[in-house]
C-alpha cells in the first residue's frame, strides 16, 4: 500500500513541478485541450534546440521514474541472487510476472502524472470539457514508452551493472530527442526523414506531433505531417512485446551467479 | 530425492574450463565432502548442481529428471554459496520471509524456528547489513535449512562461526543425514569433513580426483 501511495505522490508531484517550472499556469484563456497538451504531452512546436532542452527537460519525471524501475528486475541479480534464483523453478513466468509488476506501477504513476495535469488543466482555464481521448493516448504513450526503457535498463544492467544499464538506456533517449534537431529548413519532414522521424522513439512519444481525424486532430498535428496517432501507440506495443520476449529468452540463457556485475551474491 | 547423478558435467567459461569431466553419484542419507584447494571447482561444481548456471557439456540427473531439460533447478533444494549475501536493507527474518514468498511452502512460524534453529533471535530488528560475519553466515544457514529441502548444498557452513556455533551446525546436519538427506559440503575444515562426512570427494583443475570414504577422509583434507 506504502507503495501505491509514493507513486501517487511522485507522479502528481511529477506533474505540478513541470507545470510550475515550464509553463505559464496564468494562460487562462486556453481551453482544455490546448492547455493539456501543454501541461502534460511534452509539446515542442520546433526541433530547435531550445526547444529539444525543454522536452528533455520535461521528461525528467520518466528519468526518475526509470532510475527506480528499471533495477527493479536487476536488483535480484545483485543480492541474494543464488537464494532467489535457486527457488524460481520457472524464471519466464517469474520474469512475465515481474514486467507486470513493472507495467502496473508505470501506469500508477502516469495515471497520476495525467490526472493532476487535468486537475490543473480544468483548475486553470475553468473548461471542464475534458478531451478524454487526449488524455488517454498521452497515458497509454508514457506507460508503453518508459515500460520499454524500464526493462531496457533492467536487461542491459544484467550484463553492464546498473550504471551503465542507466547511462547507455539515457543516451539511447537523449539522443532520440537532440537528433530531432536535424530536422530544419533544408531536411524537411518529407520521404526518407519522415520515416526516421517515425522510427524515432521520441518523436513517437509526443501526441501533439502526430496526426489525428476528428476532434483529437484539432489539438495536436502541430506540424501538419501524415504521423497517425494509432500507429505509435502499435509501434510502442511492439517493442513492450519485443522487449519482453527477448528479456524472457535472456533470462533463461544467462549463468545467473556469474552475471553479477555489483557485489557479491 | 533418492539421487543426484552427475554425467560427464563440463563447464567452460571464456575457452577457460572450469569443471571437467566429472563423473559422481550422491545419494540420500549420506553427507558427501568436497575438498580441494581456492578455485578448484568446488563452487562452480555447487552452481552446476543447483542449476544456476547452463552446463557446457554432460548433464545433471535428479531422480531420472535431467536438469535444464525436464526442471530448471533442483526441486527441493537449500543451498549455501561461500561469500553470498542476502538483501542488506532488510532484517534476517524480512529476508527469510522474503524467499519463502516465492515457493510459499512455509509461514513466518517456520521462519521463525530455523533462525532460533541456527542460534540467532528472529526479533532482531538490525538490518542484514549490520549483522556480523558470524551471523550472516548463520542467517544464510538458516535460508537454507527453513524449507526442509531434500537436498542441501552447503559451500563451507562453518566459515567465521565460533566454536559452540559450528557444534551447533555440525548437530543439525546430522539430524538432516537421518532425516534422508542428500547433504554435500565443501569445505577446508578438516574437522568438518572428518566428523560430518560418509564419503569425500577430492576436486583439482575441475576434475574429480580421488574419492575415499570412512576413516581414510582425513588424508584428503
Amino acid at each position: 500500500m506504502g507503495k501505491y501511495f509514493f507513486l501517487i505522490i511522485c507522479g502528481s508531484m511529477s506533474n505540478i513541478l513541470n507545470i510550475f517550472f515550464y509553463l505559464d499556469i496564468t494562460d487562462i484563456n486556453s481551453d482544455f485541450g490546448t492547455y493539456f497538451i501543454m501541461a502534460a504531452s511534452l509539446a515542442q512546436p520546433t526541433f530547435t534546440s531550445g526547444h529539444l532542452v525543454l522536452l528533455m527537460q520535461s521528461m525528467i519525471p520518466m528519468f526518475a521514474f526509470q532510475i527506480v524501475y528499471g533495477v527493479y528486475i536487476y536488483k535480484h541479480f545483485c543480492c541474494a541472487s543464488v537464494y532467489y534464483f535457486s527457488r524460481q523453478k520457472n524464471r519466464t513466468r517469474w520474469f512475465i510476472g515481474e514486467s507486470v509488476k513493472i507495467i502496473k506501477y508505470t501506469a500508477i504513476f502516469f495515471a497520476s502524472y495525467i490526472l493532476t495535469a487535468i486537475a490543473v488543466t480544468i483548475g486553470v482555464t475553468g473548461d471542464s470539457k475534458v478531451v478524454g481521448e487526449l488524455c488517454i493516448y498521452t497515458f497509454l504513450y508514457f506507460v508503453l514508452y518508459n515500460f520499454v526503457f524500464c526493462m531496457l535498463i533492467n536487461l542491459v544492467s544484467i550484463f553492464t551493472g546498473s550504471q551503465n544499464g542507466i547511462i547507455i538506456t539515457y543516451g539511447i533517449q537523449m539522443a532520440s530527442v537532440f537528433v530531432l534537431n536535424v530536422f530544419n529548413d533544408k531536411v524537411q519532414l518529407t520521404g526518407i526523414p519522415l520515416k526516421l522521424f517515425k522510427l524515432n522513439p521520441a518523436s513517437n512519444l509526443v501526441v501533439s506531433w502526430h496526426s489525428s481525424s476528428g476532434k483529437l486532430g484539432k489539438y495536436i498535428n502541430m506540424f501538419n505531417i501524415d504521423f497517425d496517432i494509432n500507429v505509435s501507440l502499435i509501434y510502442f506495443f511492439v517493442l513492450s512485446l519485443i522487449i519482453t520476449g527477448v528479456g524472457g529468452f535472456i533470462i533463461n540463457k544467462i549463468d545467473v551467479t556469474l552475471e553479477n556485475k555489483e557485489e557479491k551474491g | 530425492m533418492d539421487k543426484i547423478e552427475l554425467i560427464n558435467v563440463s563447464k567452460e567459461i571464456k575457452k577457460k574450463k572450469i569443471l571437467e569431466d566429472i563423473n559422481v553419484k550422491f545419494e540420500k542419507g549420506k553427507i558427501y565432502g568436497l575438498v580441494g584447494k581456492n578455485g578448484s571447482g568446488k563452487t562452480m561444481l555447487f552452481r552446476a548442481i543447483s542449476g544456476l548456471i547452463k552446463l557446457s557439456g554432460g548433464m545433471v540427473v535428479a531422480d531420472g529428471k535431467v536438469l535444464h531439460k525436464d526442471i530448471s533447478v533442483l526441486p527441493s533444494l537449500g543451498i549455501v554459496i561461500e561469500n553470498t549475501g542476502l538483501y542488506p536493507e532488510f532484517t534476517g527474518f524480512e529476508n527469510l520471509k522474503l524467499l519463502s514468498k516465492i515457493n510459499k511452502k512455509i509461514g513466518d512460524k517456520e521462519i521463525w524456528e530455523a533462525i532460533k534453529r541456527v542460534g540467532l533471535d528472529p526479533a532482531d530488528k538490525r538490518s542484514f547489513r549490520k549483522y556480523s560475519l558470524g551471523m550472516k553466515q548463520k542467517i544464510v544457514l538458516a535460508q537454507a535449512f527453513m524449507e526442509d529441502p531434500e537436498v542441501l548444498l552447503l559451500d563451507e557452513p562453518t566459515n567465521a562461526l565460533d566454536e559452540e556455533t559450528v557444534n551447533l551446525i555440525r548437530e543439525i546436519l546430522l539430524e538432516e543425514k537421518e532425516k534422508g538427506k542428500i547433504i554435500i559440503i565443501a569445505s577446508h575444515s578438516r574437522e568438518d569433513i572428518e566428523y560430518l562426512c560418509d564419503e569425500v570427494y577430492k576436486i583439482s583443475n575441475g576434475r574429480i580426483n580421488v574419492k575415499r570414504g570412512g576413516e581414510s577422509n582425513e588424508e584428503m583434507v
